[in-house]
């Protein structure tokens, strides 16, 4: 997460690249791959200068070039949002202000080679705590915000990331969702929750019936790895010293199982 | 000190045993062995006979669960009789049967070689019917009903443990607030045991502390501890978002595990770490009812292993296998 304190590596090109093959010389000695990279976020926001929003693009712009270093090659780029419902911008203004911002970011597209994924987000009202559907959490905006970006690029160089535990809280179904946006759909973020805060917990711990994401998944014919983004409320369990090496293998079962499904949908139990 | 897991959602010979070669696997030190829970409806029904109604087939059970306590290298460290215990309004004859059900329990833990039987109190359940029992009468009730065992108590050398419940208010669509019911207050807990005793005449009555329970009542565990240090004798550790009694493993609710540890330490707990957490295990079931042997080896791990960092933070030592022999 950008802030205004302190400058990060991520602001620096030079470094994020040194970073980036650090990143890259662990990853082959662990025998692992980075599938998927997450650019700082938010993307960009309204109580910000214009040159402070220009420093967090140049970041998002370093990550295109760190993950062509590790190796992925799918970043996940937040769209401009509001987080919060009070003095929501309209439609248009998050729509104009999204294409202004993903356009800004085709050359380094172009010259990686990774592509850009939108995500689908929320969010809140501050004194009800009440969480909203906001940008891209809608099948018609999102498919058309990838589609109307991908016709001005001239190429597919914008995807999706449909981040599961997001639509749960929104009240929204992972399985019509997954299935209008079809092959526009790179990644995953696959979390659980229990329907009213974010919690990214692991598979299983929250409320979502899985079994009708991996029919929603097998549907669309996706093949690509499946990302769980379990470290919000779930990383109490990696806080604990002890607990680590626990948590992961749940997180890697619940993976594991939810993958059974999408391949053997008849066979995936004991 | 050892670890143990709760059977529940694991019931029947067949799932026991599947249950009992992956808790081994894992590492655990002994089961909580649930003896079910009795349905509201079939409970009515007089020719209505689960093993657990009839000696015979209770004692021929046990046998059974030894047999695969032995294959496994597990212990029965305590068990759980059947709930619910009593119900207000029914013929006398549906209580007896309870009652039966629940002395046989106890014997089952007799033979299981086990020193703890939880059995739940008596509670009017839901709070927006009419006619709820007077604090008076729910004393009168526990009372009859927990003397009501003590032939079977006196006979095994058992200890009867009482747990702190709580009640749900379904006034509103179903959902709704979570009020505690009896014995989450440690007074009535130490008030309610030692009378029990008193009429025993001797230690046959013991406390089971549920810290999730404990969370959703909204009394801090940490707190009751001390104040029952004395009546309890085993424990149901579990977590919940303070919302719902999930049952779920440590660290995945809001429970202050680094707190509770220090009050069990604190009060001079050298028993067993007990965890009722059937709630993930039955998250983790698919819809088929059809276990991911993966899925659940590593749910009893993270379990486990919360178990050893609570045993480090109890005795100052590391968790260690061959202590426990």
């Amino acid at each position: 997460m950008i802030t205004k304190k302190e400058p990060t590596i991520l602001d620096d090109e030079r470094k994020s690249l040194e970073y980036a093959r650090e990143l890259k010389i662990i990853l082959d000695k662990l025998g692992l791959k980075a599938y998927q990279t997450h650019a700082p976020y938010p993307s960009s926001r309204g109580d910000f200068t214009d040159e402070e929003n220009a420093r967090i693009l140049n970041t998002i712009k370093n990550s295109f070039r760190m993950s062509e270093v590790v190796g992925s090659k799918k970043l996940v780029v937040h769209p401009y949002s509001w987080g919060n419902i009070t003095n929501y911008p309209t439609k248009k203004e998050i729509h104009d202000k999204n294409i202004k911002m993903y356009m800004s970011l085709l050359d380094v597209i172009k010259e990686t080679g990774v592509t850009c994924c939108l995500e689908n987000m929320f969010m809140g009202d501050p004194s009800s705590k009440k969480l909203y559907a906001s940008c891209c959490s809608s099948v018609e905006e999102a498919c058309g915000l990838v589609d109307e970006l991908n016709e001005l690029a001239g190429g597919e160089y914008f995807g999706f990331c449909l981040d599961i535990g997001h639509l749960v809280i929104c009240g929204l179904d992972p399985y019509n969702f997954t299935l209008a946006l079809g092959d526009r759909i790179k990644c995953f973020h696959v979390h659980d929750n229990n329907g009213n805060e974010d919690s990214h917990l692991c598979p299983y711990l929250g409320i979502y019936h899985w079994e009708r994401f991996a029919q929603a998944v097998r549907e669309i014919g996706y093949k690509d790895p499946l990302d769980l983004e379990a470290g919000g409320t779930y990383i109490n369990c990696f806080n604990e010293d002890g607990m680590t090496a626990a948590a992961t293998e749940l997180l890697h079962a619940a993976g594991r199982q939810i993958i059974k499904m999408i391949e053997e949908p008849d066979k995936h139990e004991d | 000190m050892k670890i143990s897991v709760a059977s529940d959602p694991f019931s029947g010979l067949e799932k026991l045993e599947y249950l009992f070669s992956v808790a081994s696997e894992v590492g655990f030190d002994g089961i909580d062995l649930s003896l079910g829970y009795l349905n509201w409806d079939n409970i009515k029904v007089r020719d209505w006979s689960p093993f657990i109604c009839d000696y015979d087939r209770s004692i021929e059970f046990a046998e059974k669960v030894n047999e695969l306590c032995e294959k496994y290298n597990l212990e029965i460290l305590q068990t759980h009789a059947p709930a619910p215990t009593w119900f207000e309004g029914y013929t006398d004859d549906v209580n007896q049967r309870l009652s039966n059900a629940i002395s046989n329990a106890i014997h089952i833990t007799k033979v299981l070689g086990c020193k703890y039987c939880v059995v739940h109190p008596y509670f009017y359940v839901f709070t927006s019917e009419r006619n709820q029992t007077s604090p008076e009468k729910e004393h009168d009730l526990n009372i009859e009903l927990y003397t009501s065992l003590l032939p079977a108590l006196k006979e095994t050398g058992v200890i009867c443990c009482l747990e702190n419940m709580w009640i749900p208010e379904r006034r509103y669509r179903g959902r709704g607030n979570i009020y505690s019911a009896i014995c989450e207050n440690p007074y009535q807990v130490n008030s309610l045991v030692s009378e029990l005793n008193e009429i025993a005449g001797e230690e046959l009555y013991g406390f089971c502390l549920d810290t999730g329970h404990s969370l959703l009542s909204g009394y801090d565990p940490c707190k009751v501890v001390p104040l029952i240090a004395d009546k309890i004798k085993i424990f149901h550790l579990h977590d919940n978002d303070g919302v719902d009694d999930l049952h779920t493993f440590p660290y995945t609710g809001i429970t202050d595990w680094n707190r509770l540890c220090k009050s069990i330490k604190e009060m001079g707990y050298s028993g067993h770490l007990n965890f009722e957490t059937g709630g993930c295990q039955g998250k983790f079931t698919p819809s088929s009812g059809k276990r991911d042997r993966a899925m659940d080896h590593a749910s009893f791990r993270a379990i486990f292993d919360a178990g050893k960092i609570f045993v480090e933070k109890i005795t100052g030592e590391p968790y260690s296998k061959e202590e426990q022999v």
